[in-house]
């Protein structure tokens, strides 16, 4: 055992950083989207547009939630190495996705002839993606979150049915709503502008 | 009869030790600071367990001693401390840790393994 454990220490402070679920709310409400959008077509844009403002509502909701209750903190030059490589790895990932994409709308013929390997393939695609911020950000909840929407994933292309993206979607939406629930009460917000530097 | 004499050599080496570090809650305070680039007075409180009064207290010593930067500034019309070792609280840090992780080092690992009898 270490005298000064400094590598625990900063993983704890990291992590207590990240247990308010919010993130977990936006990847469950994400996937909560991409049903309505593929159920819905009249809130198809409506979906759409929600995605695209589920980035900033984040940050929104950091600083009007995480931040009075935690306080703000700037970590590290090594979080902050690993917060690049992420970005990098999801931008391949995301290329790599269009370029898929672009080839099933082309009609290419292998996607139709190996359709159940496809859909295995994209439903471990989407598991990489979350293993990726849960191997970079260091939130090991986020490899089952991966499990959880990739299996969703591959059972929606597999029965052509987006019902197993709602099931999903709840699962990890509710789940941050829990984690956010108990992250409330642990940290209630101080009164006053007590608790951040009067001295 | 021989009386068992202490350790002389040891004495000097914890003479050594930083003692505004080693004070347990200022010891927590470097740590964290120690590991990241900045933090702000919640952060530290949530973090260390401190009280406000405590915490405000235990800073003022490590800003005397040059170990920690303060900046103050306000976020709307409330307070908002800032905080960050100095370069020279760093190596005093990097400094006590190399200190007390070799002391230590030198110890058994288990002195009162059964059967052992320390009474001879």
């Amino acid at each position: 055992m270490a005298v000064l454990n400094l590598k625990e220490l900063e993983r704890k402070a990291w992590r207590s950083y990240h247990q308010d679920g919010l993130l977990d709310m936006l990847f469950g409400l994400l996937v909560i989207a991409t049903y309505v959008a593929g159920v819905a077509n009249q809130y198809r844009f409506v979906a759409y547009a929600a995605m695209f403002a589920l980035g900033p509502l984040l940050a929104f909701a950091k600083k009007r939630i995480t931040v009075p209750r935690m306080g703000s903190v700037e970590f590290g030059a090594t979080r902050k190495a690993r917060k690049r490589h992420l970005v990098v790895f999801l931008t391949l990932l995301a290329a790599l996705t269009l370029a898929l994409l672009a080839a099933t709308i082309g009609g290419a013929a292998w996607i139709r002839v190996n359709h159940v390997g496809v859909s295995l393939g994209i439903g471990f695609g989407v598991f990489v993606a979350f293993a990726a911020v849960a191997f970079w950000l260091d939130l090991a909840r986020m490899y089952w979150v991966g499990l959880l929407v990739g299996a969703a994933i591959t059972a929606t292309e597999l029965l052509d049915d987006p019902l197993p993206l709602l099931v999903a979607g709840s699962v990890v939406a509710l789940g941050g709503l829990a984690q956010l629930t108990l992250f409330l009460q642990r940290y209630p917000r101080p009164a006053g502008g007590l608790g951040n530097g009067t001295r | 009869m021989e009386r068992d004499s202490p350790d002389r050599t040891a004495t000097p080496a914890v003479a050594g030790i930083d003692r505004l570090i080693h004070e347990p809650a200022r010891l927590m305070l470097m740590a964290t600071l120690f590991v990241v680039d900045s933090a702000d007075f919640l952060f530290l409180m949530r973090q260390t367990g401190l009280t406000q009064g405590n915490l405000s207290s235990h800073m003022g010593k490590l800003e005397e001693a040059g170990y920690v930067e303060i900046e103050k500034a306000f976020k709307g019309k409330r307070p908002h401390t800032v905080l960050r070792l100095t370069p020279s609280g760093r190596s005093a840090f990097a400094e006590y840790r190399g200190r007390i992780e070799s002391l230590l080092a030198d110890l058994p690992r288990n002195t009162a393994e059964p059967g052992s009898n320390h009474s001879k």
